[in-house]
């Protein structure tokens, strides 16, 4: 019965998961440069500030600036960690890349196991941080909403999940039914992607370029603005 | 943009995404996976759908362009672009169609280039293409109408009269040569619907949808855009459908009198039911209702009649083309959700881009200036928010940018969950292969005569390994049946159980998986290592042992078969250059046929009875 649902979980709906999130994210893409390019059309001043835009999406992607902040610098820092660890295991870990290689010939290097190792639980603590100066800070629990407490708490799952199925002997579970649980979980998240807060994983650089090209008002903006508020006679 | 259309918009682009899901599977996958289709029913519902109901739906174009502009009815020049666009798009749809039926759909260019003129497909295909390039020549001044290439817009305008004549001498060919398509099989078409005049019967009956056709879909898009619907034009055209199907109504019947078929419809099978409800909502009570002047000049009676008869007429291609074949195959064909979804799925898409030109080019004008109107009018809405978030959503079009994709992806992510990836072939075992000098190969379905002891004596008996690339462990010589044990379906050859006993117990498995690698079939060392000796030296396949599954033995024969033969037809000494063709092995009559019949008629069926005899 169980292995049935783990056929299942490793087949069809790993398959499934990948491309909904893949199909997911291509529609946020498209939507994304569609709408700039329609703000940006729109707008009366026509310079693509390419270098700003580039600098921007560098300073996020190596985040060594921002690590240097004085405030909150603790989370800054848990959260940079708890990002290296959310992308470097999934697809630098061994036992996947060897998935990957199984079902379709692809193959890459991957982390030493204890490196993983080390990493997974080194992002498991980061999101319990994350999660804990989220709870502390009350200027963030005042902007939280359900998706900000779940999320992490979701990408906990299939890391402490992962871990037993790698250590099967520290795991006080039943050794399938932590697999299904890691399977599951991951594949949950993988689905929510494209339509959580998650999808700023392929729309960050669209976040750093937007508001360099589509926040301008067009010309006349002034104007329409009064007619929508419905204040034409009054002047500005 | 109204709510209506909005909706309408949203449903159209779920259904077109739960069709790009099967789309996927369709075209990774192949036809096995996502249709019910079989040998003996090779045509569904997307030929009799799709291709043979999206021609005759779109033969509005050509009805109403000859009512317009040959007998010069000025009245209904309001119907002429709605039409060919209906026409235009309707043609696309089945090119669409097609590519979706034909087993092979990268050889849909075929018909250019070899010439077959004896097949009615020929004439189909070419008439289909011709009439898709005047189709668009027809309406390309819609689209340049409002742009700057006004000389070409005129000239386009002045060819209009030559190219609508053209268009309906191409569509007079083809929408009848649909129907000689059919004239091929009076043994296998029910005689209700087969006689010798198909041809001129799916003329008459294209005329008739083609013009309730218009009907409909100008009563739908007065009701989508919330406008006047053209009563006058509405009523006049239901009186010349009166005309059509009262005409296509004796034409129907008098056939089938004059070649004595009559009393056929008083039966009580399945066929015969089918044949009265085909003609009822086809033609007759459409009929009856274009007769009443009260239901002419109502909408909803007008959309009612319409709406039939285009189920109808649909019906009417579905039946030819499949379901009136039923009786003499014997098979129980039912289309497969996944079927349903293209078909359903073609029309949708094809259907988003008719809103889509109406709304941003003159085909009519009142709508195309009303969706302008509404798009100003949408810089001075308020804005809307986000009730948890506050974060602006955007204006209409962007909303409903976000709202349509989102319904797609759904859908698309649904679809790919819903939709079968393994083939839905029914399990068709194959027995092992009997006879001495001629082996009965793939007995009972794919029964193929192959002369083992010639090919014996013609290789010699240092070449078995060719054919015989791999034995069971111990075994020699051992048959095709033995791992392809299927005739479509792959057959598991690994049996990780019994090598575990074997091998003696979970001690061994570093025999197979090295230490410190993943436990997964990609570490795993290679069958070939162990079972090098079972393997023939001769061989080209079992180099490829790797896979731990046997193709059915459909693919293990055409691909070991086809390879040698390819090879051989080359050899100019043999002087056999088609011995790679179908014809050298699968000969008629194949044996097994006859035993197929007698079987099914043991079983109580009824025997296929000829049409006349």
């Amino acid at each position: 019965m169980l292995e049935s649902w783990i056929e299942l979980a490793r087949g069809p709906l790993l398959r499934l998961a990948l491309l909904a999130m893949a199909v997911g994210l291509l529609r946020q893409v498209l939507l994304q440069v569609w709408e700039i390019s329609w703000a940006f059309h729109r707008a009366g001043d026509q310079v693509v500030p390419w270098r700003v835009a580039l600098r921007r999406n560098l300073e996020w992607l190596l985040p060594w600036r921002y690590l240097q902040r004085k405030e909150r610098r603790a989370y800054n820092f848990t959260s940079f960690l708890f990002h290296v660890g959310v992308i470097a295991v999934p697809l630098f870990l061994a036992g996947h890349v060897a998935i990957w290689n199984q079902e379709l010939g692809l193959s890459w290097w991957t982390l030493p196991p204890a490196v993983a190792d080390w990493l997974t639980a080194i992002t498991v603590v980061a999101a319990l941080g994350l999660l804990l100066g989220r709870m502390v800070n009350s200027a963030s629990r005042v902007i939280s909403k359900f998706q900000d407490w779940a999320l992490p708490v979701l990408c906990i799952l299939p890391f402490v999940t992962g871990f037993w199925v790698a250590h099967p002997l520290w795991s006080p579970f039943d050794a399938q039914v932590v697999y299904l649980v890691h399977l599951l979980s991951a594949e949950l998240l993988l689905i929510l992607v494209p339509f959580s807060k998650l999808v700023h994983m392929v729309l960050f650089w669209v976040s750093q370029t937007s508001s360099e090209l589509g926040w301008r008002f067009p010309p006349g903006s002034g104007e329409r603005v009064r007619v929508t508020l419905g204040k034409e006679t009054e002047g500005i | 943009m109204t709510r209506r259309v909005q909706i309408t918009k949203g449903i159209l682009w779920f259904i077109s995404g739960l069709a790009a899901a099967v789309t996927i599977v369709r075209f990774t996958r192949g036809l096995g996976t996502t249709t019910a289709l079989s040998d003996t029913t090779p045509w569904g519902l997307w030929v009799g759908f799709d291709v043979m109901g999206g021609v005759a739906l779109a033969a509005g174009g050509f009805v109403i362009g000859a009512i317009a502009h040959v007998f010069q009815r000025e009245r209904y020049h309001h119907a002429v672009r709605p039409a060919i666009l209906t026409a235009l798009l309707g043609y696309a749809a089945v090119a669409v169609g097609l590519i979706y039926d034909l087993g092979l759909p990268w050889n849909i260019w075929h018909p250019l280039i070899f010439w077959n003129p004896h097949s009615p497909l020929f004439e189909v295909a070419w008439c289909v293409m011709t009439y898709l390039g005047i189709l668009f020549l027809e309406f390309l001044p819609v689209f340049l109408e409002r742009t700057r290439f006004q000389a070409l817009y005129r000239t386009l305008l002045r060819l209009q009269l030559p190219l609508i004549i053209l268009g309906i001498s191409v569509s007079t060919l083809h929408q009848s040569s649909l129907g000689t398509l059919l004239l091929i099989m009076p043994f296998r078409l029910h005689p209700l619907w087969y006689t010798p005049h198909l041809p001129e019967l799916f003329f008459v009956s294209a005329i008739c949808l083609g013009l309730v056709m218009v009907i409909f879909e100008s009563s739908v898009t007065a009701w989508l855009y919330e406008r006047e619907p053209h009563t006058d034009m509405l009523a006049g055209l239901s009186r010349f459908a009166a005309g059509a199907l009262a005409f296509y109504l004796a034409f129907r019947f008098f056939d089938l009198w004059h070649h004595g078929k009559l009393g056929l419809a008083f039966e009580n099978t399945f066929e015969v039911r089918l044949f009265w409800f085909e003609i009822a909502i086809s033609a007759v009570i459409p009929l009856v209702l274009f007769l009443i002047p009260r239901v002419r000049r109502s909408h909803t009676g007008v959309f009612i009649a319409a709406a039939l008869g285009v189920m109808g007429f649909l019906l009417n291609r579905i039946d030819a083309s499949g379901l009136a074949q039923v009786w003499a195959t014997g098979a129980d064909y039912f289309p497969e959700w996944t079927e349903f979804v293209v078909s359903f799925g073609i029309v949708s898409f094809f259907a988003l881009i008719y809103l889509f030109i109406q709304e941003h080019f003159p085909v009519e004008k009142e709508i195309v200036d009303e969706e302008e109107r509404w798009l100003q009018r949408q810089l001075f809405v308020l804005p809307r928010f986000d009730r948890g978030s506050q974060v602006w959503l955007g204006d209409a079009t962007f909303a409903s940018r976000r709202v349509y994709s989102a319904l797609f992806v759904v859908a698309l992510v649904v679809g790919l969950a819903l939709t079968p990836w393994q083939p839905l072939v029914k399990a068709s075992p194959v027995q092992r292969a009997r006879g001495g000098e001629m082996l009965r190969v793939g007995y009972p379905l794919g029964t193929v005569m192959f002369p083992h002891g010639e090919h014996i004596t013609r290789l010699g008996k240092e070449a078995c390994g060719t054919c015989h690339h791999l034995h069971k462990p111990g075994d020699v010589g051992t048959p095709c049946s033995e791992c392809h044990a299927d005739l479509y379906l792959d057959t598991t050859i690994f049996d990780h159980v019994r090598h575990v006993a074997v091998l003696e117990g979970n001690a061994s498995c570093a025999k197979c998986h090295p230490e410190g690698q993943p436990k997964v079939r990609a570490t795993a060392r290679k069958c070939s290592s162990c079972h090098e000796k079972d393997m023939m030296a001769a061989n080209t396949v079992a180099t490829r042992f790797e896979s731990l599954a046997a193709p059915g033995l459909r693919r293990a024969a055409h691909g070991i078969c086809i390879e040698c033969h390819r090879r051989e037809a080359a050899n100019p000494e043999w002087k056999k250059p088609d011995l790679f063709r179908c014809a050298t092995c699968h000969k008629t009559p194949v044996p097994h046929v006859q035993e197929l019949r007698l079987l099914r008629a043991e079983g109580g069926e009824t025997a296929p009875v000829a049409a006349g005899s």
